[in-house]
């Protein structure tokens, strides 16, 4: 089998400061490689650099990446996925840079092709992922990088994804480097793991079994059921914050309702969860219940002093230069959600993970009754996802009402009350 | 708050209907009936309301109609704007012509309708080709306009709307829009480069849509033939 890629001695920089290390690792015509380590630990930052998009971020390397397929052989999909497309109309983006090869078997698969003439700007960022992917296999590259490509996706969906990435590659011989924070999602369909660390440095595995961090990895999952199954029994009854009454709503340009007559009374204290398919519109009620949409049927009432909401993109609810700043300075909380070591880096310059973990900690801070997170767990490594249950524990216990949509099992079983799409 | 909403009124005017068969038109046929608006619809209230009867037509049968419902709101600013600044000067001088404030509004209001039907027809994939004949990567640069315009003002929305909620001062709001403007550049630059070599430019048109331009075309002229 042809090598694709090598990677040799990488050291990557943002400016002077490190940011990670690769001693080696390659990719084989067919191969599909798992890159892992904690959040802010160089992943994208080393696709980044494969992709040839280091310089667009001020990052420097030294060290060799050989690339044995010119651009065109190399598709990526950016951990933001609504960077990856580029046209206004989602079939405009797969005429233009797919083909029309297995165009509609993919469609019916990954169930977007109802979406396909709607805005890009209107869709959901698991609808956006799946045709990026579409796109992807569709392009003819050899070698597909896929950031967190399962990050917003429901667990049918990533499961669906993991299949037919192996199906592809059994195929047709494509290789896929895929960076995920959920190693067992993967765990009979890569070749190699590379775990990335940026203190001890990296290593590659044959199986993720081998993974020095597996048994901690389960263990923390424990430990997140253990604060989930906490979380719900501590959920106590109090004052009502939010009462939504038979709650309908529909885009102005559709004729379907997204959300159909739904009532709940959120009760201070309480831990609420919107779960269901990417798409469905669980960030569309969180925003209904937030303020941001009017019904189109039915009645909210809201009787909170004060609410935070922190959406999708966790960059639009930060509103300082540093994490410090953000956190009024708030050295203990810093620790918590682990963002000691980067009070002083400027927002721009955080990982997705740091981001979130920042707005929440922030929203967390501002002593607000209620807040409306959506995807809090997205980009999150199993420690980070712990912390968040901690805080959320925590802040649950303090009398503070929260209202998320996620696709987090753990988040799912800590809610008092779950709606499901 | 008002801002928010705001801002998602101006994104439901110009995106609302996604890639809908009014966009599947002919560009440059939109084009040539809003060089006729204001070429010969400017001169009268009159043809300006007979230019824009058939372009509310259009809307009502392509069930668009709320379309032109926030077309109205977003057109009704400027001409609100207008009326109003004038209805103050005449004050100040002395005298007020309520039909003169309504002339005013109803003008600005009709030319700006057209224009957003202009932007409502505007078929992506036929500039894109005709760009893409200069230089093929040129074809990428509508389509990453409009994406990224539309991607703007939807995240405006929500940043202003978050940091409403947080209490957070103007200038840190507008602040953080322009640091998401360059993170945009940077973003779009990360998912357009590694594919940009694929490009490849595609016409898509609907006959219907042709048909009803090349009508409204005809309609156009014979305005214009009846009037001058």
């Amino acid at each position: 089998m042809r090598e694709l890629l090598r990677v040799e001695n990488l050291k990557i920089y943002a400016g002077t400061r490190p940011i990670t290390s690769i001693d080696f690792f390659s990719v084989r015509e067919g191969e599909v490689v798992l890159v892992t380590g904690s959040s802010g630990s160089g992943k994208t930052s080393m696709l980044r650099c494969i992709a040839g998009l280091n310089n667009i971020f001020g990052l420097e390397f030294t060290g060799s990446i050989t690339l044995n397929t010119d651009s065109r052989g190399l598709a990526y999909i950016p951990q933001e996925p609504w960077f990856g497309l580029v046209t206004p109309y989602p079939f405009i983006e797969i005429r233009c840079f797919g083909s029309d090869g297995d165009f509609h078997r993919y469609l019916e698969l990954f169930n977007v092709g109802h979406v396909l003439e709607s805005n890009s700007v209107d869709l959901s960022a698991g609808e956006i992922q799946r045709i990026l992917l579409i796109e992807a296999l569709l392009s003819g590259s050899k070698l597909v990088l896929m950031d967190e490509i399962t990050a917003y996706l429901d667990e049918a969906s990533r499961k669906q994804i993991v299949e037919t990435i192996e199906k592809v590659r059994n195929e047709s011989r494509v290789s896929f480097i895929v960076v995920d924070h959920d190693v067992t999602l993967w765990k009979k369909s890569v070749d190699k793991v590379l775990y990335i660390d940026p203190k001890n440095g990296s290593r590659l595995y044959n199986d993720i079994e081998d993974l020095p961090i597996i048994y901690k990895i389960r263990s923390l999952y424990e430990e997140a059921e253990m604060i989930a199954k906490d979380i719900r029994r501590s959920s106590s009854e109090g004052e009502t914050l939010i009462k939504v009454d038979g709650v309908w709503f529909r885009y102005p340009d559709s004729t379907r309702y997204v959300v159909r007559g739904l009532s709940i009374d959120v009760d201070r204290g309480d831990l609420v969860v919107i779960q269901g398919p990417s798409g469905s519109g669980k960030s569309t009620f969180l925003k209904l219940l937030a303020g941001m949409h009017r019904p189109s049927k039915g009645k909210i009432s809201r009787r909170y002093r004060d609410a935070q909401y922190v959406p999708e993109n966790p960059l639009l609810y930060l509103s300082e230069p540093t994490p410090n700043d953000e956190l009024k300075g708030d050295i203990e909380f810093a620790k918590e959600v682990a963002l000691l070591d980067v009070l002083e880096t400027p927002i721009t310059r955080l990982s997705s993970g740091e981001r979130r973990r920042l707005a929440l900690a922030s929203a967390m801070l501002r002593g607000a009754d209620v807040i409306f997170i959506d995807e809090p767990s997205v980009g999150l490594d199993v420690e980070n996802l712990v912390r968040l249950l901690r805080v959320v524990a925590k802040a649950v216990n303090r009398g503070v009402s929260i209202v998320m949509a996620t696709h987090s099992r753990f988040l799912s079983l800590a809610a008092k009350h779950l709606i499901k799409f | 708050m008002l801002l928010s909403k705001f801002i998602i009124t101006i994104l439901r005017s110009l995106f609302l209907y996604g890639f809908s068969y009014l966009r599947k038109g002919s560009t440059v046929l939109s084009i040539t009936h809003i060089f006729m608006v204001f070429l010969y619809g400017l001169c009268s209230l009159e043809a300006l309301v007979l230019y824009t009867l058939p372009t509310i037509l259009i809307y009502s049968i392509s069930r668009m109609h709320i379309l032109l419902l926030y077309s109205f709101t977003i057109s009704s600013i400027p001409g609100l704007w207008m009326s109003l600044s004038q209805l103050i000067l005449d004050t100040a001088k002395g005298f007020a012509d309520p039909l003169k404030y309504i002339m005013i509004y109803s003008r600005v209001v009709l030319v700006s309708l057209n224009v957003m039907f202009l932007l409502h027809t505007v078929n992506p994939t036929e500039i894109s080709f005709l760009l893409s004949k200069i230089k093929r990567v040129s074809g990428v640069y509508p389509y990453i306009f409009i994406r990224i315009m539309s991607f703007l003002i939807k995240e405006s929305a929500e940043i202003i709307y978050s940091h409403h909620l947080k209490k957070e001062k103007a200038w840190k709001t507008l602040a953080i829009l322009f640091i998401r403007g360059d993170e945009l550049a940077k973003g779009f630059s990360e998912g357009l480069i590694p594919k940009y070599h694929r490009f490849k430019p595609v016409l898509i048109y609907s006959l219907r849509s042709l048909l009803q331009q090349l009508l409204l075309f005809t309609y156009d002229l014979a305005i214009l033939l009846l009037l001058y």
